[in-house]
């Protein structure tokens, strides 16, 4: 009917266009259900809320673990005193009263924290010192403290053997080396019974001292102020007065100085005739002028001890020295420009015994060269 | 770029530099990076072997002498006309060198006729820059900031300290600020902090290596290990005030605080009207053996030493200040309980200059150490954390 009536109006003049429109209004609409009824398999995806939102309120107290926010993302983030689950739920971590704030540093964040004092307010102003709860109660039964403090972590459970024979290893090289000592200090010092003692002590920790980095030197200015520091704290515990004290520091003094005056001690750990800063500079000159003259070349098992001997001539010098001078005279791998240590025109047919042969970069020439080398040379 | 416009580029800087020269040749200075009547020795290569390799053409025979390996020197070319190149920028840098310095000059003459202190602060910091850019670019300088050691370096001289500062800024400065922040010693002790000065902590007392060398801040240490005073190094790179003097404190902020169930500061250390200077930065225990009356402690040394459960770690922070003025602090006047360490600050008018921290937590060598201190047993605490709230 709707197509008669459209034929109708394609063709018409204006006075049945007219009659169209009244025909139109007074056509009646229709809505049909467009929803399917409950029944229906696609109606099903609606669930129940989730209870999200704030479960403790601004102010209020609350104990570690209380669930503070319940929410989906980060609605509002975690502050101070609060930590976020893995669901983003916000939760206490101390006690305390909830604040729910703003960080100038993250504007555009809310934040909730727990203030732990009542009238604190959030966030605590940047540069002011943080409020932190010590939080642990002290055990009032000396018992059941002493348990607990001797109680050991698994790791130094395990560890204990280890530790005790390293305890025993320090113990017996302290008691070889001061017995040592003092043998030396009385029969080639004539150290007095008085002083030996005392005296073989300081050389110990002077050693101990300088085996841990420090020079000679510097660690007898340490190991005299270790003296006196003991000293000072046996006055801070009554023990000594304060005369006693002066008198026991001088005294320490005289020893000291005498004592110095005689013996010195080597970094290798040996006691030796103290030498004058004279004496000490002529027999370094003397030293290295042998080792220059006789000992720049390739050298015998027997003439590398000699070497070693000398260099390593006790209160000579100093560690850094030596390593440079085993550098340069008993290098593990002798240089080409030792004398001795190239022999050129060797038969490469013929090679004898002590030699390795070894084809070399030549720079004068520019050109591979076949040289030997003493076997002493590569040791 | 071919040769040829290279080479006019050259000659085109010559004649620029030539000119230049003619200009102000009245003023006197020439050839001032030769010349160590004005300048210190310091600023020389030591070894003469090593100079002439910098400077002059290289023996292709010899090689070297920088080089200690034989083969690595007979192995070392030369650039190809390096040394022509090196001469003429050589020149080049040592002219505007010679102009630095008769500025430098007339700064000097300028600073003995000044009579304020505060111009004469302004010039003489005129001069070092002066003398800093002078000396920048010098390759003997160079060559000694490069290869030599760091102790060895003279600091009196303004561009040592300027290359020094460098290679603090680049790393250690970067850790202790790090360390500084993350460990909450800002803003627990003070608000914060505009390091000046290279501090450096270690404590020579040990006989194990393991201990006795510079300490890295935040390291965690045991109590025998800290059980005498620190040696204290402060580097500063401005030039310092021959009348300098520094106080150091090292406080605990986190001593347990059971009466409010908090923390509280405790001062374990400290030093008064040290003077100190560019070159003499030490304060070891040779300093402290010359202090038999207790001139510069106000506060005589106590390590840190926890109780058993008492937090996770306890922080030594060590502050190092400039002193506006001489103090007269004494240990009857300070209460090491319930340190203010802010207030103590403001009160004695300190400029906090550097700081370092080394934290400590219970360990076997904690009883003994107290016993050597006439400290009473520690508190146990247990090791379950309460829940109870902070007291008011």
């Amino acid at each position: 009917m709707l197509r008669s009536i459209a034929g109708l109006a394609r063709g018409s003049s204006g006075t049945q266009s007219l009659a169209l429109v009244t025909l139109n209004n007074n056509l009646t609409q229709i809505r049909t259900a467009t929803k399917r009824v409950s029944g229906s398999k696609t109606n099903k995806n609606d669930s129940a809320g989730r209870r999200l939102g704030p479960k403790a309120y601004e102010g209020n107290y609350v104990k570690p673990g209380t669930i503070i926010m319940r929410q989906r993302g980060t609605k509002i983030h975690p502050g101070e005193n609060v930590r976020i689950g893995i669901d983003h739920t916000i939760y206490a971590v101390e006690p305390g009263y909830v604040r729910f704030y703003l960080d100038p540093f993250h504007p555009l964040r809310k934040y909730v924290g727990v203030s732990l004092q009542k009238d604190v307010k959030l966030p605590i102003p940047h540069f002011e010192p943080r409020v932190r709860r010590f939080g642990y109660i002290e055990l009032q039964d000396p018992e059941q403290a002493q348990k607990e403090e001797d109680r050991k972590s698994r790791k130094e459970y395990l560890y204990q053997s280890q530790l005790e024979q390293k305890a025993l290893q320090k113990e017996n090289f302290k008691n070889d080396t001061i017995t040592k000592f003092k043998e030396v200090l009385q029969k080639e010092f004539a150290v007095t019974d008085k002083d030996v003692e005392l005296a073989s002590t300081r050389f110990f920790n002077i050693l101990t001292l300088s085996n841990a980095g420090h020079s000679i030197e510097s660690a007898k200015t340490q190991e005299t102020y270790n003296y006196f520091y003991s000293l000072k704290l046996s006055v801070q515990k009554g023990e000594l007065s304060k005369e006693e004290e002066s008198t026991k520091r001088s005294e320490y003094l005289t020893f000291k100085d005498q004592i110095e005056s005689q013996v010195n001690l080597d970094v290798n750990g040996s006691l030796y005739k103290y030498l004058t800063p004279e004496e000490v500079s002529t027999k370094q000159k003397e030293i290295t002028q042998k080792l220059e003259t006789e000992y720049y070349k390739v050298l015998s098992p027997k003439e590398k001890t000699e070497v070693s001997r000398l260099i390593n001539t006790a209160g000579i010098f100093s560690v850094s020295e030596r390593q440079s001078l085993t550098n340069r005279f008993l290098p593990s791998f002798v240089p080409y420009d030792v004398p001795g240590s190239v022999i050129e025109d060797i038969d490469p047919e013929n090679i004898p015994k002590d030699v390795v042969a070894q084809r070399v970069f030549d720079e004068a020439t520019r050109k591979a060269k076949l040289i030997g080398r003493p076997k002493a040379a590569l040791a | 770029m071919s040769q040829s416009l290279r080479s006019t580029r050259v000659t085109s800087l010559l004649k620029n530099f030539k000119r230049l020269e003619s200009s102000s040749s009245k003023t006197q200075i020439k050839d001032a990076w030769t010349d160590f009547n004005f300048r210190p020795t310091s600023l020389k290569i030591d070894n003469d072997d090593i100079k002439k390799g910098v400077f002059d053409k290289i023996n292709e025979q010899q090689g070297p002498h920088s080089i200690e390996n034989y083969t690595q020197k007979l192995s070392y070319h030369s650039p190809n006309e390096i040394d022509e190149t090196f001469k003429q920028a050589y020149e080049i840098l040592q002219h505007e060198a010679n102009i630095k310095y008769t500025h430098v000059k007339g700064m000097e003459k300028k600073l003995s006729e000044s009579n304020s202190t505060e111009s004469t602060i302004s010039i003489q910091n005129r001069i070092d820059q002066l003398l800093t850019e002078a000396e920048l670019y010098n390759p003997e300088v160079l060559y000694n900031v490069e290869f030599n050691k760091p102790e060895s370096l003279d600091k009196s001289h303004p561009v040592y300290r300027h290359y020094l500062k460098q290679k603090w800024e680049k790393y250690d400065l970067m850790i202790t600020m790090q360390r500084l922040e993350q460990l909450g010693v800002i803003p627990d002790t003070l608000p914060t902090l505009n390091p000046k000065a290279d501090v450096k902590v270690k404590f020579p007392h040990n006989s194990e290596s393991q201990f006795s060398n510079w300490i890295v801040p935040g390291e965690v240490l045991p109590a025998f290990a800290v059980e005498q005073p620190p040696t204290v190094q402060i580097q500063e790179f401005e030039t310092v005030n021959p009348n300098q003097l520094y106080t150091v404190i090292v406080v605990n902020p986190d001593s347990p605080d059971l009466s409010t169930n908090s923390f509280s500061t405790t001062l374990h250390y400290g030093l008064q009207n040290i003077p100190l200077n560019n070159v003499n930065n030490i304060i070891d225990c040779q300093t402290l053996l010359n202090d038999v009356e207790d001139k510069f402690t106000f506060k005589s040394y106590v390590p840190l030493l926890p109780e058993k459960n008492a937090g996770k770690y306890q922080r030594a922070c060590l502050w190092v200040f400039r002193q506006s003025e001489p103090l007269q602090l004494s240990s009857s006047t300070i209460s090491s309980e319930k340190f203010d360490i802010r207030q103590f600050v403001a009160s004695n008018n300190l400029n906090p200059i550097g700081a370092h921290v080394w934290r400590q937590v219970f360990d076997r060598s904690v009883p003994e150490i107290r016993q050597k201190y006439g400290l009473p047993k520690g508190r146990v605490f247990h090791r379950v954390r309460g829940t109870d709230p902070i007291i008011e």
